[in-house]
C-alpha cells in the first residue's frame, strides 16, 4: 500500500491498457458459466493472459525487422536507468514492471522468430546471457527459453547458475532444473551439483522446495555423497531436508530393486 | 457491475488510441482489483488498512477460520479489538521472521536477529498496517488489497510481479505469503551491505531501509531512500515513519506472547497444523491429549503412545483416543521415549478413523464440478467438472467430527486437491469408480505392468519384507493388489511371478511421483 496517487497516462500506457481490455475480452473467468460453489480457473502460469509484442515485422525485410528488434530490445533495457520511457508511473513498481513486461514479449519475439535458425545463435546467445541477469522474472523466464534452444556451454551454464543463485521464484527453479538436465554427464556436470546443493542448502524457502522436489532426477553415483552430506546438515522438521532425504533413499532403492 | 463499467472505460480510453500505439508493450495483463469481489475500504491503522476484498478468491475461508481465527480483525468488535490484534499479529510477525532468518542463517548473531524481525515488523508496517484477515461489516471474511488492488495481504505481494504466488494462495495464506515476502526481503538483505548507501553489514539501520526499498521499488531502487529528490521518495519517508515510531508500539503488544499457530510447522508446511497448547513439563502424560515431539504428533493411552509422522495426519489420532481440543501440547522427546512410542501408518490409520475415506490409488468420479486448489485450502488451478474420473494420489481429512475430506489428482497435467464433501455427504462430491481404465501412474487390479527399472524390482514376502527374488527389468506383471503406506505414499503391488505371489515397490506419489522410474502400465 504505497502512494496510489494516480498520475497522467502517457500515450504509450494506454496502448498497454488497450492490450489489457483486449485481453480480458477472451478471459475465461468472463465467458464460463460456473457451478455456484465454483471459482474462475486460474492456470498455475505466470500471467492470466499471454501478452504480445506490438513489435511489427515484414516477412519480405527479416533482416531490417531483426535489427529493429534488437535495437527495440535495447533501448527497452535502457529505460530501467532512464526512467523516461513511456511506461506508466502509477505506482513504486508500475514503472519496472511494465519495462520487464515489454522486454518479456520482445525476447519472445526474438526466439520465436529467429531462435530456431542456428545464425542467429550468437546473437541470442548474447541476448540469453544478458537478460538472464534481469532483475525481472518474466525477463529471466526468456533468457532461460532462449538458452533452452542453444547448445550446452559451460559459460551458458555459468550464466545460469549465478544467476539463479538467489531466484525467489520457484518457477525459475523449474525452469532452470529442466536446463540442467542437458547438462548431466558432461564435463559441467558438477558445476549442476554445485549450483543445487547451494540452492537446497542456503536458497531461498520456496525455490529451494521446488528444488527438492525434483532432485532425484540429478541423483547418481558421483553425486550421491555430496547431496547425503548435505542432508545431514539440514533440520529434520525441514521440507527440505525431508524431501532430500526422501529422494536419497528413492535413489538407492532403485539401484537395489526397492 | 463494476468490474464490466471498469473495462468499458478502459475499452473507451483505449480505441481513442488505436493506431498510435508503439512505444510501449503490454503492462502485465492482472487488472487493478484483480479478482476483487464485496470491496470495502478501511482506515490508515492497524488491522483495518483500505481495501479490502473477499478473501476466499484465493483460498477456502474454512481454513482461515479454523487456522488463523485470532488473526482475523473484526470490524464488529469493541474499541480494544486494535490492540488484541497487533498483540496477536505481533507474536506472529516476530516468530515468523525469527524463524525465517534462523534457518536462512543458522549461526546468525542475536544483533542481526533483532534488526531483521524489526526490519519486517516496519515493512509489514507500512505495507499494510499489518492488516490481512479482515471479518468486515459486510460478515465477509476479507484479505487487505493496496496498490489499487495489486498489492494482496500484510506484505502486498503484487499480483503484476508475482502473479502465481497470488492465484496459487500463497500470498492468500498468511504465513506463507510473510514467507515469500521474506524470501525476498532477504535477498535485498544479504544485498544492501555491498551497497554504496550501506557499505557495512552492521549498519543495521541503512539495511533495513534499503532492503524496504528494494522491495517497495525493485532492486534497482535499493539507494532509493537517500535521494530525496526520486519520484518515490515519499515512500521512504513513510516507511522510516514507520520503522523510526515502531508505530505498532503505540498499541503495546506484549513482547513475551507467544504466537497462536504454529509457526515452524506452518511455514515448513503451509498448511494443517494443530495450534501450540503450550508445553508439558510433567513426566506423566495423560490421555485425551495430543502431544507433539520433535518428529511426530501422539496421543497416550494405556501408558503407550501412538503417533504421526505428520501434523496433518493428526486428527486421525482420534481413533485411538479421543482429544477435543485442535491443538498440540509440545513434549520433549526424553519424556515421550518413557511411553514406548510407535508410528502408525496414516493409510491405515485414517481408513479406520474415517472409513468412508477413499484410498490412494482409486479412480473416484465426481459427482459435482469441483476446484482443484494448490493446496487443499489453497488458490484454484483447474475446475474439475462434474462426471470426470480422476485417480487419487494423496488425501487429507479436516475439520473433525464432520471431516472434510481432500483429494489430489492430477487434472489435466495439473496436480492440485479437490475438496470432496464429508462423512455425511461425500457420495455427493465423488464415487468410487472401477471401470474406467484412466491414463494414471498408478495401475489398478487387474491390470498389466512392465518393470522399467534397470536393476529390476525386488519380489518381496509383504510390502518391504522378506525377498523372495529379483524379477528383471521388463517382465510384464498381472497386479493382484495395490497397497500403499508411509507419509510419502509409497506403492506397492502384489504380483505373481514364477508361481509366486508377492509384493514389488513401485515409487512413491510424494512429493513427486516416481512411479515412471519402476514400472510402466501397460493400457
Amino acid at each position: 500500500m504505497k502512494n496510489e496517487t494516480t498520475r497522467s497516462l502517457t500515450i504509450g500506457a494506454i496502448a498497454v491498457v488497450l492490450l489489457m481490455a483486449l485481453q480480458m475480452r477472451s478471459h475465461p473467468a468472463g465467458t464460463v458459466s460456473l457451478p455456484e460453489d465454483l471459482e474462475p480457473v486460474q492456470k498455475l502460469q505466470r500471467q492470466p493472459n499471454s501478452s504480445k509484442s506490438l513489435q511489427a515485422e515484414s516477412d519480405e525485410n527479416k533482416s531490417d525487422s531483426k535489427q529493429s528488434l534488437v535495437q527495440a530490445i535495447r533501448s527497452t533495457k535502457e529505460c530501467y536507468a532512464s526512467e523516461k520511457c513511456d511506461f506508466p508511473q502509477t505506482d513504486s513498481k508500475s514503472y519496472e514492471i511494465a519495462v520487464g513486461q515489454s522486454l518479456k514479449s520482445l525476447l519472445a519475439d526474438y526466439r520465436a522468430k529467429y531462435g530456431t535458425d542456428p545464425k542467429n545463435h550468437p546473437e541470442m546467445q548474447g541476448l540469453a546471457r544478458d537478460f538472464i541477469q534481469s532483475p525481472d522474472e518474466y525477463v529471466q523466464e526468456q533468457a532461460l527459453e532462449m538458452f533452452s534452444v542453444l547448445p550446452p556451454s559451460s559459460e551458458n551454464l555459468e550464466s545460469i547458475t549465478q544467476a539463479m543463485g538467489d531466484t525467489t521464484d520457484p518457477l525459475l527453479v523449474d525452469q532452470t532444473m529442466d536446463e540442467m538436465k542437458r547438462y548431466m554427464g558432461t564435463s559441467e556436470e558438477a558445476q549442476v551439483h554445485m549450483y543445487l546443493r547451494g540452492l537446497l542448502g542456503d536458497g531461498a524457502v520456496f525455490s529451494s522446495e521446488a528444488a527438492a522436489k525434483r532432485i532425484l532426477s540429478f541423483i547418481n553415483t558421483g553425486s550421491y555423497p555430496g547431496y547425503e552430506g548435505l542432508a545431514r546438515t539440514l533440520p529434520a522438521n525441514s521440507t527440505v531436508g525431508q524431501n532430500l532425504r526422501t529422494a536419497l533413499d528413492e535413489y538407492r532403492r532403485l539401484q537395489t530393486g526397492g | 457491475m463494476e468490474t464490466k463499467f471498469y473495462y468499458l472505460i478502459k475499452m473507451v480510453l483505449a480505441l481513442g488510441v488505436l493506431f498510435v500505439a508503439t512505444g510501449a508493450a503490454a503492462a502485465s495483463a492482472t487488472p487493478d482489483y484483480y479478482k476483487c469481489t464485496d470491496r470495502v475500504s478501511g482506515e490508515y491503522n492497524f488491522g483495518r488498512a483500505p481495501q479490502a476484498c473477499n478473501a476466499n478468491a484465493f483460498g477456502e475461508d474454512k481454513y482461515v477460520l479454523n487456522t488463523f481465527g485470532a488473526l482475523i480483525y473484526n470490524d464488529a468488535a469493541s474499541a480494544s479489538e486494535r490492540a488484541r490484534y497487533v498483540d496477536e499479529m505481533n507474536a506472529v510477525i516476530k516468530e515468523a521472521a525469527a524463524y525465517y532468518l534462523k534457518k536462512r542463517k543458522p549461526s546468525v548473531s542475536s544483533t542481526e536477529l533483532s534488526w531483521w524481525i524489526l526490519g519486517i515488523q516496519a515493512t509489514a508496517s507500512h505495507e499494510s498496517y499489518w492488516s490481512h484477515y479482515r471479518k468486515a461489516s459486510d460478515a465477509r471474511l476479507k484479505l487487505m488489497r493496496g496498490d489499487v488492488g495489486h498489492g494482496h495481504g500484510m506484505m502486498q505481494i503484487d499480483d503484476r510481479a508475482h502473479f502465481p504466488a497470488v492465484s496459487n494462495g500463497t500470498a492468500w495464506n498468511l504465513t506463507s505469503g510473510l514467507t515469500y515476502a521474506m524470501d525476498i526481503f532477504y535477498k535485498n538483505w544479504e544485498n544492501a551491505p555491498s551497497q554504496s548507501c550501506v557499505k557495512s553489514a552492521t549498519n543495521y539501520e541503512a539495511r533495513i531501509r534499503a532492503s524496504w526499498a528494494a522491495y517497495n521499488g525493485g532492486s534497482g531502487k535499493i539507494c532509493r531512500w537517500t535521494d530525496p529528490n526520486d519520484r518515490w521518495a515519499e515512500n521512504d519517508k513513510n516507511f522510516y515513519n514507520h520503522y523510526s515510531k515502531r508505530l505498532w508500539e503505540k498499541y503495546n503488544p506484549s513482547a513475551s506472547k507467544k504466537a497462536s499457530i504454529d509457526i515452524a510447522c506452518l511455514m515448513e508446511k503451509k498448511e494443517n497444523c494443530p495450534a501450540p497448547g503450550g508445553v508439558v513439563e510433567s513426566p506423566a502424560l495423560v490421555s485425551g491429549v495430543l502431544y507433539q515431539s520433535s518428529a511426530a504428533y501422539c496421543v497416550v493411552i494405556g501408558g503407550k503412545a501412538s503417533c504421526v509422522k505428520d501434523a496433518r495426519d493428526a486428527i486421525c489420532l482420534k481413533q485411538v483416543i479421543g482429544f477435543s481440543a485442535n491443538e498440540a501440547v509440545a513434549v520433549k522427546d526424553s519424556i515421550l521415549a518413557n511411553y514406548s512410542p510407535i508410528t502408525l501408518d496414516r493409510h491405515a490409520l485414517c481408513k479406520a478413523y474415517e472409513s468412508t475415506l477413499y484410498s490412494v490409488g482409486a479412480n473416484i468420479e465426481m459427482q459435482k464440478g469441483a476446484n482443484l486448489r494448490a493446496t487443499p485450502g489453497g488458490g484454484v488451478v483447474a475446475v474439475v467438472p462434474k462426471n470426470q474420473v480422476v485417480t487419487i494420489l494423496d488425501f487429507e481429512i479436516r475439520n473433525a467430527p464432520d471431516n472434510d475430506r481432500y483429494y489430489k489428482v492430477n487434472y489435466q497435467g495439473k496436480d492440485g486437491y479437490l475438496f470432496a464433501g464429508n462423512k455425511n455427504d461425500y457420495q455427493t462430491w465423488a464415487t468410487v469408480d472401477t471401470s474406467s481404465a484412466l491414463p494414471s501412474s498408478v495401475a489398478h487390479v487387474g491390470e498389466f505392468v512392465k518393470v522399467v527399472n534397470s536393476a529390476g524390482a525386488n519380489h518381496r514376502v509383504n510390502p518391504g519384507g522378506a525377498l523372495l527374488r529379483l524379477i528383471p527389468k521388463g517382465t510384464q506383471l498381472q497386479v493382484l493388489e495395490v497397497f500403499v503406506e508411509d507419509s510419502n505414499n509409497k506403492v506397492y503391488y502384489r504380483v505373481s511371478y514364477q508361481g509366486q505371489s508377492g509384493f514389488i515397490y513401485t515409487g512413491l506419489l510424494l512429493p513427486t511421483d516416481t512411479t515412471a522410474e519402476w514400472t510402466e502400465v501397460l493400457r
